[in-house]
């Protein structure tokens, strides 16, 4: 995931560097306040352990091997801030000393799985283990999809990046200057090996760690201060930075509408109905013609059936449409962390 | 990297540990293909970081500069060229780069890996863009249905697929400006040596606490390095045969977690040795970088050069 240099343009990776300053900025003062003098050689270990953890190679199905990125693991066990700094540091490291990743890159690199990775993961096992006891199966089952959620979320982040260098750099023939594949091929490119092969690694590796350091180091989650899991007090429950986050994202659904109009861009790859296949390929093939109508969704394309609107009633549409997918998502969540959370307590009480 | 402190020194072969070597090619084939490849990666990395260090100590040109300036110098270089559009241009600065690497006396070995190793990974990102499908342009080589007289009906049929001239010349600005920027990159990190070039950092405002602590993490990295290849090495002198990768990567994680209490100790006792030594929280350093007219001279003619290269960057 290591973007090297010249596949983003001056655009991106300058934009990339002016978002990470203040976060740099902000997330070492934050650490500072936690680990006080004792921050220097505390980040010092933790970036060197991250460095380490990219090079344990964990087998994978398939006989072959890859590796976890660690910035996860480092939120669980030092606090998300921590993590933004040590493995901001590893990614400098590799990328001046080891040549793995583009020197022009270090800011974007950063955003994805020094900020990015990190506190997705973060968020999703704070919500997801709440305040279960260490050593308990569900912090294990947050630990692992927390790694697995960051994973993916880093990225979806770096696809985008490539996924948008066509249309933000291109010369005087129109060519694309940096990666030339656009968001429907940089996405699902970038995507499909992380949800399919490296999600798991990372999640395996997460949370197999945090249980065994559940068990072996309990006194870990208390040493590095407010920044840590088990001095956060329960009353500061994820839950509503997750519903603001949440709203904020139905509000921006319409972009989702809006932006393939500005930037011309066609329908996601793989996502085409018998009429776009058609344009593609010069014909339907038989299958997809014949299975195409099978379902009728009860809101076809966000909006109600047959009705034409205009571009601000699509808009209004689309939130609608994201408001109740948010509530469906949210109530399965809330099933499945309670149904975590009462086989919990019977494998207590036993 | 920076001397170790004695009580953190041990007889280790820089490449790898000497067991590995004496172990037999069954011993090591009988291992899981995770394990190997963390084994070997833990020798390269304590490999090619002392390698570093014996070349930035050589008398070469670049290694006759301030690190200050070679950052500021380099990193202006590598955005120029991050703009760059033109071929030629791209070429240019990629032969230049050859000559610096010899001037330095960057071992030709090295310099040819990297000059090789970064074009081909960019060359097998890259190669789907050749085709009309991703890049459009005019087709000048037929992929899609094959230029062939007598074909089934099924091969004449799909969509039309060729390698054309946009593609080309997307695809080779593309591994060029990627081979020039990480062959410049390759040029800093080789003549300097870590511990100075981050030092040198503080020319582009990395404020000093950050770079006090990279010094640090890269000085202790080569310890838990070891650790972690004892780790491995541990484990294989007591594996006859693979495990099944369930348990391997339990073992895996189970591995993690003891570096992060190895790191967490290490951590504790080197801030206690630091409390001992006055240590209040400002960092202080003894050794001093001087700023010499050739280092000013350096920095004017590299950023100049960035500029000329931003100035013609659609070509000569």
């Amino acid at each position: 995931m290591h973007i090297p240099d010249g596949y983003l343009g001056p655009t991106t990776y300058g934009g990339a560097f002016a978002l990470m300053i203040p976060i740099w900025a902000y997330a070492s003062s934050r650490v500072k306040k936690t680990l006080r003098i004792r921050q220097v050689p505390v980040l010092a270990m933790a970036a060197a352990f991250s460095f380490l953890v990219m090079m344990f190679n964990v087998p994978i199905p398939g006989g072959t091997s890859g590796h976890a990125v660690g910035s996860v693991l480092i939120a669980i066990l030092m606090g998300p801030w921590a993590a933004v700094v040590a493995e901001s540091l590893v990614l400098v490291v590799q990328a001046l000393v080891f040549g793995d990743g583009g020197i022009t890159a270090i800011g974007a690199n950063c955003l994805t799985m020094a900020v990015i990775m990190p506190f997705a993961g973060w968020w999703v096992f704070r919500a997801l283990a709440g305040s279960a006891p260490l050593g308990t199966r569900r912090r294990w089952l947050a630990a692992s999809l927390a790694g697995y959620v960051g994973l993916n979320a880093a990225a979806l982040a770096a696809g985008v990046l490539f996924g948008i260098q066509p249309v933000l750099a291109r010369d005087a023939a129109g060519h694309a200057l940096y990666s030339p594949f656009g968001l429907t091929i940089a996405v699902p490119a970038m995507l499909i090996e992380h949800l399919l092969v490296f999600g798991f690694v990372e999640a395996a590796v997460t949370g197999f760690a945090v249980a065994y350091l559940d068990r072996t180091e309990p006194q870990v989650y208390r040493s590095y201060g407010p920044g840590a899991v088990a001095s956060e007090p329960p009353a500061r429950s994820p839950l509503r930075k997750i519903l603001i986050a949440l709203g904020v994202l139905v509000l921006l659904t319409p972009l989702g509408l809006l932006l393939p109009g500005w930037l011309g861009a066609g329908p996601a790859w793989g996502e085409w109905d018998g009429e776009s296949v058609k344009k593609l390929a010069g014909y339907v093939p038989a299958g997809l013609a014949k299975l195409g109508g099978l379902w009728r969704a009860p809101m076809p394309d966000y909006a109600p059936p047959g009705e034409s609107l205009t571009v601000w009633g699509l808009s209004a549409w689309y939130i609608v449409s994201g408001l109740i997918g948010g509530v469906i998502l949210l109530g399965l969540f809330m099933v499945f962390r309670r149904i975590i959370a009462r086989r919990e307590s019977r494998g207590g009480s036993a | 990297m920076a001397a170790l402190p004695e009580w953190l020194m041990e007889d280790m072969e820089p490449t790898g540990d000497p067991a590995w070597k004496r172990a037999s090619k069954t011993a090591r084939r009988g291992l899981g293909k995770g394990l190997r490849k963390s084994i070997a990666g833990f020798g390269r990395t304590l490999g090619l970081s002392l390698s570093d260090r014996s070349i930035a100590e050589k008398r070469g040109l670049l290694q006759a500069f301030d690190p200050r300036a070679k950052v500021l110098g380099i990193v202006a270089l590598v955005v120029a060229v991050s703009v760059q559009e033109s071929i030629a241009v791209l070429s240019l600065v990629c032969v230049a780069c050859l000559a610096l690497a010899l001037a330095s006396r960057v071992p030709a070995g090295r310099f040819a890996g990297v000059m090789l190793a970064a074009p081909l990974f960019s060359v097998l990102v890259i190669a789907p863009a050749v085709l009309n499908v991703v890049s459009g342009g005019r087709p000048v080589l037929e992929i899609w249905p094959l230029p062939l007289d007598a074909l089934p009906a099924w091969m004449a049929a799909g969509p039309h697929i060729a390698v054309t001239d946009a593609g080309l010349l997307i695809a080779s600005r593309f591994v060029l400006r990627t081979s020039a920027c990480v062959t410049l990159a390759v040029l800093l990190t080789a003549t300097t040596g870590a511990p100075k070039l981050f030092r040198g950092l503080r020319a582009v405002g990395v404020p000093r606490v950050f770079v006090m602590i990279l010094a640090m993490m890269e000085r202790y990295l080569e310890v838990l390095v070891r650790a972690a290849q004892e780790i491995h090495m541990a484990k294989m002198s007591r594996s006859v045969s693979q495990e099944a990768p369930g348990r391997e990567r339990a073992w895996v994680a189970a591995g993690i977690g003891a570096m992060f209490r190895r790191a967490r100790s290490l951590g504790d006792r080197v801030y206690d040795a630091m409390i001992s030594r006055g240590y209040t929280g400002e960092p202080h350093t003894w050794e001093r970088l001087r700023w010499r007219p050739k280092d000013a001279v350096f920095v004017v003619s590299s950023v100049g050069l960035a500029a000329l290269l931003v100035i013609v960057r659609r070509g000569i």
